[in-house]
């Protein structure tokens, strides 16, 4: 058995948790930059706001319902994430964290316990403990418990538990699901089966596995197989390494100034070579984009993007940054161009110990290593970025917009809750 | 919060006599796990105000606040009326509730039915800094 524990509406539920007179009232969260809408209270759904609407299309349904607005708060979210998952890991041997505010369970283990009362008392936890409302789905396959939470949701919003027990629960749940909203189905499958007639998910389990393997592939029968009620996808319990990393944000504003264009590069990219030394990679390819704001038809518009070699496989922060700046150097151009969103992508990852040498390299590369060891060692003593290097600057000039963003409640001791007694 | 590292000195010297506080060695103390003791459901608040002074909450403090802890008659609470923070003593019996200011300047609060009251998470220690409350003598 399986289950999935997620955080309803969770970052409207973080804010809340400081700021209870908004419990009842309709709540959104933006996007970086205070893009689109990422995340909505039921109140906020009811309003009729859809998920990813850019916010600028929203103001005046903000306005009109009082809707409060926050711009997005990861330091709080990613704190208190990591709280529920600390919970949830007391519960049970295994468990796999899906998202920032879901998580799979493994309850293979537990065959002595009463699961829906399991499921009852995890729910119970977390409220108690960090005042945040869970919903808990429980079935013998990812899929199903991914299905069972959000039936759970819809049906029994006050229990908010769901366990898909026995034949007849399991099939009116997939009675009740269309297919387009399995978890994992894709768009063009959805469209695929409909075509065929098939609408719920009941109607996929009754499909022969040969059908499935013919029209949609190995995915398609993993699929079958998880709705059927055989596990078929795989555990993760440790995220997996990625393969390319990025790093890049629309500017809070627009500018054609190169200096702040060098700044933001420099910090996106030491950024990256920060996250590959943490994943113990080093990358063969630095990539870095510029481009215009392609919402203003009536300015001049121009996309640039160049990747770069590295002379060596390098995880470097002075490496990368020094590639990233002469690829920004060669794409960039001037006469009236106003640019909002730079990026630094790396590569084509190997693993570090996997790095070959080089007969005629001239550097001292284990002394480089060293440095960027201590500077990484400072930085996580005393605050990121505490030590960096000069081209990064200091004044975060290209600085995203962040209008509406509460306090860091739980991390820095000067934006603690404060109240007058 | 509970990531803490402790850095032990180990007791092996290259040369010379080996320390006799070796097999003496403890942890050294350690405030957060005496003022936390449930880290993952603990949060830390700032108060200012008079009405908690009799309960040694200074006019400017650092409540540490426990979620888990099941609120008793008692308990100094942080309690959330009508969408507002206050902090007092939690005073109940099994047919009503009271919110109890430690100052006789300020009444108490009886909690009823139409009010929207929670208990937030219960006080478990109180942090006074006496450079932020300085007496005037």
């Amino acid at each position: 058995m399986f289950a999935l524990v997620d955080c309803n509406n969770f970052y409207v539920s973080c804010e809340r948790l400081f700021q209870p007179k908004l419990y009842g009232k309709p709540v959104v969260v933006l996007s970086n930059n205070d893009g689109c809408v990422i995340a909505r209270s039921d109140e906020a759904k009811a309003l009729g706001i859809v998920m990813g609407t850019p916010a600028y299309m929203s103001e005046g349904l903000f306005k009109q319902h009082k809707v409060k607005v926050f711009s997005s708060n990861y330091t709080l979210y990613g704190d208190l994430s990591d709280r529920v998952m600390k919970i949830l890991a007391s519960f049970v041997p295994k468990m796999e964290l899906y998202s920032i505010d879901e998580a799979f369970l493994d309850l293979s283990e537990m065959l002595y316990h009463d699961l829906l009362d399991l499921g009852i008392k995890i729910r119970k936890a977390i409220m108690q403990n960090l005042g945040i409302p869970v919903t808990v789905g429980i079935a013998p396959t990812k899929t199903l418990a991914k299905m069972a939470n959000r039936y759970a949701k819809k049906r029994f919003k006050d229990v908010g538990v769901f366990y898909a027990i026995s034949k007849e629960l399991i099939n009116e749940m997939l009675q009740a699901t269309d297919v387009e909203d399995i978890w994992g189905i894709g768009k063009q499958y959805a469209i695929l089966l409909k075509r065929n007639g098939f609408r719920t998910a009941k109607d996929v389990t009754k499909i022969p596995a040969e059908w499935m393997r013919n029209k949609m592939s190995v995915v398609g029968l993993r699929l079958w197989n998880e709705l059927n009620g055989v596990p078929s996808i795989e555990w993760e319990y440790k995220p997996k390494d990625k393969k390319n990393i990025c790093k890049s944000r629309s500017f809070g504003f627009s500018t054609s100034d190169i200096s702040i264009l060098r700044e933001a590069v420099s910090n996106y990219a030491a950024i990256c070579a920060l996250k590959l030394r943490n994943q113990n990679s080093t990358c063969r390819y630095v990539n870095v984009f510029i481009h215009t704001n392609p919402h203003k038809p009536e300015l001049k518009q121009y996309q640039g993007s160049i990747t770069l070699q590295c002379e060596k496989e390098t995880n470097l922060t002075q490496d990368i940054i020094g590639y990233a700046l002469k690829g920004l150097d060669i794409i960039y151009k001037p006469g009236g161009y106003i640019y909002m969103k730079a990026g630094v992508m790396v590569l084509d990852l190997v693993t570090e110990n996997a790095v070959q040498l080089n007969l005629f390299d001239q550097r001292d590369r284990s002394k480089e290593k060293q440095l960027t060891a201590t500077v990484d060692k400072v930085n996580t003593e005393m605050g990121q970025d505490t030590v960096r290097m000069a081209v990064q600057r200091f004044e975060r000039r290209y600085r995203l917009r962040a209008e509406k963003l509460s306090k860091k409640y739980t991390t820095d001791i000067k934006q603690i809750l404060k109240v007058k007694i | 919060m509970d990531d803490q590292t402790i850095v032990f000195v180990q007791g092996d010297v290259p040369a010379g006599f080996p320390s006799p506080a070796t097999d003496y060695l403890q942890k050294r103390i350690d405030l957060n796990e005496y003022l936390v003791r449930n880290p993952l459901s603990t949060f830390v608040i700032d108060c200012s105000g008079l009405s908690m002074i009799n309960a040694f909450i200074a006019p400017k403090a650092k409540l540490v606040v426990d979620k888990s802890v099941n609120a008793q008659n008692g308990h100094i609470v942080l309690a959330v009326v009508n969408g507002e923070f206050t902090v007092k003593y939690l005073k109940k019996n099994k047919h009503k509730c009271w919110l109890v200011p430690a100052n006789s300047k300020f009444s108490q609060i009886e909690i009823t039915p139409e009010m929207d009251f929670q208990v937030w998470g219960v006080v478990t220690k109180i942090i006074n800094d006496p450079s932020e409350n300085r007496c005037l003598l």
